[in-house]
């Protein structure tokens, strides 16, 4: 494996190189342990001891959908382990520059950007990129900047929230994709580093070309012919809007209901016949789930005067921003994510903090007072976009405990009751039942790729739960997606990429590896990634989940507080976690 | 009839380099994107992709370029190299205007498409076409 280390305090770059790695094989697996070796638990993870790991998988750009980059840091917003993948083009940049991972460590005196072009690795000066107005701003210079490769490179970068420690800032990858959860951005901003650019002209030869070929060709083929990603690619992750609200479980109005009235409006239906604009691809994925709509706002209208932006949309964005605060048209659902995305904040933890802010409002929590005048009502898309200015503009104590996270909020204002916050963080949309919950919970990212929760509850529609079943098959569907995660592959290609697929993809390009070892890797992966949470101090709790979770009815019925801590003692058996 | 490629719906481009990674793979036996006779170059947040590729012309511009006679006319539009003759000067890129022709990063010698088509399968959008021309 060959690993970039950078101390951004000293200014000092090496380059290493360690066959002792290779066992690790890539991805969440050597991130975890690059991660776990050189950042002590009880870290401040605003402090320049804090460490920032990202690595790529074998599969990384040799087949389809093999496009993501895993980073790893201690969180920000709930001092736990902050791991997070993105796709665009970074994982093949990386690859073809000739690297597995990288090591990004202290603080530079001032903002700093880190150019990578093949064995040249550069630390150089930011300060013109920090605090501008817009993310994509910083893409476009950097585009100038650093003008070779286009087409292979990639440009990472923070928005104006990562400059101002905004809790939960983002990473914005190539204009399109991030890495949105748990504040890598804020970590970003804390080490005065504001960008990453990626590019390299390596070429990579396999000993057995002709066997590489062979299977590549039988899973393009598979992803081309079969259906199983025929909803990434002909709606996106919002195909799932209608259904979720079907069933009733769309979060809507800060979790006050599964079901919104004006769920058709912003569907991934109406959003694929009136305002998409085109579709775009990771690198190496024939898949092309990115759906990207065009925002059209007019100003002096009697000029005919239009802004007009292009905003990519998700299912995860569409209930945050959109069912979760009452949003009841695309357009504005579409300019809620424009604001947010421009300013690089995640856009799941935002919508779930007005959501709080909503209720608290309205319940008197908090005043004009606070808010500056601003009313919080669900559906006001013009109020929600002034408030978002004010947190990134941190104007007064309010907003900035807004910015500080739902947790900060609740401390300071109170709202408990409607503060759906799960370990930590607010939770993905979707309020299917309890798997949701414990999966959220029990899942090392506290967020919905690592479990399967949403999914069991909607494969037991109807049917009585059994506690110990749903965590058996979270913790086993968790540590084989270590397994995926370590490849690196798109985890929405689970289901062409299964065990034999798998085995099949690292033998074509030289790597023997037994089942066992495989299966091995990710429970392996799985308990080291618990042992440093545990380290950090991190303990599983029932008690501060909001009384609205159990109040309001899900497909499954009111979810009962009882059956999730049953489920959480049983974890707390299997795994050693410590309860609170 | 003798065939070549041709881009017919560039505007179908999701910019996800499976025909340049097809090129380098099933042509040139490497994992490349430079290793590639076929280039998409993604124009930021607001244009469409290009699809640069040879456009196979009956009188090659870096052709009549090449000062060693390294390249000769393929039947049905574009060229063939004979590296035995290929003296590395670049020359036939800089007359490519287009950006068909790309060098070699290890031996300077242009990477020029041969209108196989071993790319076009692999266009999950159907982009690429093999047309038949008139000899």
């Amino acid at each position: 494996m060959r690993i970039i280390d950078i101390d951004l305090t000293k200014r000092r770059v090496k380059v290493v190189e360690d066959s002792k790695l290779n066992q690790f094989l890539g991805g969440v697996s050597l991130a975890t342990e690059l991660f776990t070796k050189s950042c002590d638990p009880k870290v401040d993870p605003l402090s320049p001891e804090n460490v920032i790991v990202f690595a790529i998988g074998p599969l990384t750009a040799a087949y389809p959908t093999a496009a993501k980059t895993v980073a790893m840091f201690k969180s920000p917003l709930n001092n736990e382990l902050g791991e997070s993948y993105a796709g665009g083009r970074l994982a093949s940049a990386i690859r073809f520059s000739g690297y597995d991972g990288m090591i990004i460590r202290g603080k530079a005196s001032h903002p700093v950007y880190i150019a990578i072009h093949d064995d040249s690795i550069t630390i150089k000066n930011a300060e013109l990129l920090w605090n501008l107005r817009s993310v994509f701003s910083v893409g476009r210079i950097l585009r100038d900047a650093e003008p070779q490769g286009p087409g292979r490179r990639s440009f990472i970068r923070t928005g104006r929230a990562g400059d101002r420690l905004i809790k939960y800032s983002y990473v914005n990858v190539d204009n399109y994709r991030h890495f949105g959860r748990l504040g890598l951005g804020t970590v970003f901003g804390s080490k005065n580093l504001k960008a990453i650019v990626v590019e390299g002209t390596q070429d990579i030869t396999f000993p057995d070309m002709k066997a590489y070929k062979k299977v590549y060709k039988t899973i393009f083929n598979h992803i081309k012919d079969s259906d199983d990603m025929d909803k990434y690619h002909i709606l996106g992750t919002s195909a799932g809007i209608q259904p979720m609200n079907v069933i009733g479980g769309l979060p809507t109005r800060n979790f006050s209901s599964g079901r919104f009235e004006f769920a058709d409006n912003i569907s991934g239906e109406y959003f694929a016949e009136n305002l998409l604009l085109r579709k775009i691809a990771c690198s190496q994925c024939p898949v092309g789930c990115i759906h990207v709509a065009y925002l059209r706002i007019p100003y002096k209208k009697e000029e005919y005067d239009v802004e007009t932006t292009f905003v990519p949309y998700d299912y995860e964005l569409l209930y945050a921003v959109g069912s979760n605060l009452g949003i009841e048209n695309a357009s504005d659902v579409l300019r809620l994510i424009e604001i947010t995305d421009r300013n690089g904040m995640d856009i799941i933890t935002l919508g779930g903090i007005l959501g709080w802010a909503t209720d608290a409002f309205q319940q008197e929590l908090i005043t004009h007072k606070e808010t500056m005048g601003v009313v919080f009502e669900y559906g006001s898309t013009m109020n929600y976009l002034t408030a978002i200015e004010l947190i990134v503009r941190r104007a007064n104590e309010f907003y900035e405990t807004l910015g500080e996270g739902l947790d900060a909020c609740v401390k300071k204002y109170g709202g408990k009751d409607f503060a759906i916050i799960i370990g930590g963080q607010t939770p993905a949309g979707y309020f299917t039942g309890p798997g949701s919950i414990i999966g959220h919970l029990i899942g090392q990212r506290h967020s919905h790729l690592c479990n399967a929760g949403y999914s069991y509850d909607q494969k037991h529609l109807g049917k009585e739960l059994d506690y110990k079943d749903l965590v058996d098959s979270l913790v086993k569907e968790e540590q084989w997606r270590q397994v995926l995660n370590s490849l690196v592959v798109c985890l929405f290609a689970r289901k062409v990429y299964n065990v034999s697929r798998s085995l099949e993809s690292l033998n074509a390009i030289g790597l023997k590896i037994s089942k066992k070892d495989l299966i091995n890797l990710g429970q392996e992966t799985y308990r080291k990634k618990n042992e440093w949470k545990i380290a950090a101090g991190q303990k599983m709790s029932v008690k501060h989940l909001a009384d609205r979770l159990f109040s309001v009815e899900s497909p499954h019925g009111y979810i009962e507080r009882e059956f999730i801590q049953q489920a959480i003692d049983y974890y707390s058996e299997l795994t050693s976690f410590p309860l609170e | 009839m003798p065939k070549k490629i041709t881009v017919r719906h560039i505007e179908r481009c999701v910019g996800c380099l499976c025909c340049v990674m097809a090129c380098a793979r099933e042509r040139f036996n490497t994992l490349s994107v430079d290793q590639s006779a076929i280039s998409v170059i993604a124009a930021g947040q607001t244009a469409y992709y290009s699809i640069v590729v040879c456009r196979g012309c009956k009188d090659p511009v870096c052709l009549r370029a090449c000062p060693s006679g390294a390249l000769r006319k393929r039947k049905g539009g574009g060229v063939i190299l004979d590296k035995s003759k290929c003296d590395a000067c670049g020359l036939c890129k800089d007359a490519c205007i287009i950006g068909a022709i790309k060098l070699d990063s290890q031996n300077g010698m242009p990477i020029i498409c041969i209108h196989c088509g071993l790319c076009v399968p692999f266009c999950p959008h159907g982009i690429l076409e093999m047309e038949e021309v008139e000899s």
